[in-house]
C-alpha cells in the first residue's frame, strides 16, 4: 500500500511542478482557443483526487495493518512467555 | 481480509475528516480575491478568454465585480474601490457605445427580431443599470444620474410593454435572472434618483407569483417566451441569484425562494456542500453557463458557485461553509506571492461571483 502512496505523491508533485494546477481552466471552458481538454490538466485532476482521497486512506490502512501486526506479535510473545 | 478491513476503517477515519483540510476562512478568501480583482481591473484588461466561452460572461464579470467593490466600498469606506468601479463602468459603457449591445450577447441574437419594438436586451440594460445604480449607492454622481434615469426609463417601458410584464434578453427569450436584476436596478435607482417604480415592481410580483412559479417545487422558473410561456423550469444557476435580487424587491418572497431552492437543489456530505442545476422533478439541459456536473452527486459547478451568493445573502453560514470547503477541494485555489487569489478551475467571472458573495451585504442594506 505504501508503494502506491509513493507513486501517487510523486506523480502529483511532478504534475504540479509542470504547472498542472494552472491548466484546470478546462473545467469551466476557459482553455485557450482550439484546445480541448489538456493532458496536463486532466492528469493533474486525477492525481489531485488520488492524493486527497486515495493516498491518505492507503496510508492510514497501512498504519492500521502494521499496528495490528504488532499487536498480534505481542500477544504471541506474551502467550509464549506464559508457557 | 485484514487488508480490506483496514481499508474500510481507514476510509471511515479519513473521509469524515477530509473537509477540515479545506475549511477556509471566508475573510481570508475575500481578501485574496479582492487583491486579485483589483489587480485585474487596474491593469490592461484581457477579456478574450471569457468572451471566447461566452460574451455574456464578459458583462457579468463586470457586473459582479462592481457589485463586490460597491459592497467593499460601503464596508471599508475606501475610495480605491470607487475608482475601480468607475473604471469598469466607463469601459463597459464605452464598449456598448462602440459596438452595440450585441458585443455582450451570443451570436444567435440576430437569428430573429426582438418581439418588443425597442429591440433591446434586458440582460445588457439591466446589468449596466445595476452597475451604475450600485455606484450611485456608494457615492452620488450627478454626471451619471441622467444616464441612469434614461436607462431605467427604457427598462421600465420595456417591461410594461411585455404582455406578461416580462422583458426579453434575446428575441422571444425571457430570463428571470435578467428580469430580477433589472428590478433590483430599478429599486436601487429609485433610491438614488428619487424616482418611484414601486407600482411596476408590485404588478410584476403579482404576475410572476401567479404564472411563473413551478407548481411542483414552488420555485420561479428560469426562462419563458415573451408572452410568458414557460420554456425551462427552476434552474440552479439562476434561482440563487434571483433569490438574492428579490431580497430588495420582496424580502418574504425572496426568503421563500431561497428555502425552496435549498430544499430542491442543495446537497452535502461529510462537511462538503454543493448545488444541482435542476430539481429532481425537472430535468433540463446543461449549457455553457451551467458548467460541468459531477454524476451520482449531481453537483453542478455553475449552480454551486451561485449557491454561495444565496448562502451569503440569507446568512446561511453552515451551507456557505460547506460550499467553501467544496471550492477548496474542487476549484483549485491558487495564490501568488502578492496574496492574490484565483480559482484555477473557474475564470474571471467565477472569481467575481465568489467575491460578490463573500462581500455581500452593505449594498442591499442601503435600501
Amino acid at each position: 500500500m505504501i508503494k502506491r502512496v509513493v507513486i501517487i505523491v510523486v506523480a502529483f508533485l511532478v504534475l504540479a511542478a509542470l504547472g498542472g494546477r494552472d491548466a484546470m481552466g478546462f473545467l469551466s471552458g476557459s482553455q485557450p482557443a482550439g484546445e480541448g481538454v489538456p493532458l496536463l490538466g486532466a492528469g493533474y485532476f486525477i492525481a489531485w483526487f488520488a492524493l486527497v482521497l486515495v493516498a491518505p486512506v492507503l496510508t492510514i490502512a497501512a498504519a492500521l495493518s502494521a499496528a495490528y501486526g504488532r499487536i498480534s506479535w505481542l500477544r504471541s510473545w506474551i502467550a509464549s512467555r506464559r508457557r | 481480509m485484514r487488508r480490506i478491513i483496514c481499508l474500510i476503517l481507514a476510509a471511515a477515519i479519513w473521509f469524515p475528516s477530509l473537509h477540515a483540510c479545506f475549511d477556509e476562512d471566508p475573510d481570508a478568501l475575500r481578501e485574496g480575491l479582492t487583491r486579485a480583482q483589483l489587480c485585474r481591473w487596474r491593469g490592461p484588461l484581457d477579456s478574450e478568454a471569457l468572451r471566447r466561452a461566452n460574451p455574456e460572461w464578459d458583462l457579468m464579470a463586470r457586473t459582479f465585480s462592481v457589485l463586490a467593490f460597491a459592497n467593499l466600498a460601503l464596508r471599508d469606506d475606501a475610495d480605491e474601490y470607487l475608482a475601480v468601479i468607475d473604471t469598469i463602468i466607463d469601459d463597459t459603457l464605452r464598449l456598448e457605445r462602440a459596438h452595440g449591445q450585441r458585443y455582450f450577447l451570443l451570436g444567435y441574437v440576430d437569428r430573429a427580431p426582438f418581439r418588443d419594438r425597442a429591440g433591446r436586451s434586458l440582460f445588457v440594460d439591466g446589468e449596466l443599470a445595476l452597475m451604475v445604480a450600485a455606484r450611485m449607492a456608494v457615492k452620488p454622481d450627478p454626471a451619471r444620474a441622467a444616464w441612469l434615469r434614461e436607462r431605467l426609463d427604457l427598462i421600465a417601458a420595456q417591461i410594461e410593454r411585455g404582455p406578461a410584464l416580462l422583458a426579453e434578453s434575446y428575441p422571444d427569450e425571457v430570463w428571470l435572472f435578467c428580469n430580477t436584476v433589472a428590478l433590483a436596478a430599478l429599486r436601487l435607482g429609485d433610491r438614488a434618483l428619487g424616482t418611484d417604480h414601486s407600482d411596476l415592481i408590485a404588478r410584476w410580483l403579482i404576475s410572476a407569483k401567479s404564472r411563473l412559479v413551478d407548481r411542483r417545487t414552488g420555485l420561479l422558473v428560469s426562462e419563458t417566451t415573451y408572452d410568458g410561456t414557460v420554456q425551462d423550469g427552476p434552474e440552479g444557476s439562476t434561482i440563487w441569484l434571483v433569490a438574492d435580487m428579490l431580497q430588495v424587491i420582496d424580502p418574504a418572497f425572496a426568503a421563500d425562494q431561497y428555502a425552496r431552492a435549498k430544499h430542491e437543489l442543495a446537497g452535502g456530505a461529510l462537511g462538503f456542500a454543493w448545488a444541482s442545476e435542476w430539481p429532481a422533478s425537472w430535468q433540463g439541459p446543461e449549457d455553457v453557463d451551467s458548467g460541468p456536473t459531477i454524476p451520482l452527486l449531481n453537483a453542478n459547478a455553475g449552480a454551486s458557485g451561485l449557491a454561495i451568493v444565496g448562502a451569503a445573502a440569507f446568512d446561511d453560514a453552515e451551507f456557505q461553509a460547506g460550499l467553501i470547503a467544496s471550492l477548496g477541494i474542487g476549484a483549485f485555489p491558487v495564490s501568488n506571492g502578492d496574496g492574490e487569489l484565483h480559482f484555477a478551475a473557474g475564470n474571471d467571472l467565477a472569481d467575481a461571483v465568489i467575491l460578490y458573495a463573500l462581500s455581500h451585504g452593505p449594498l442591499w442594506e442601503t435600501l
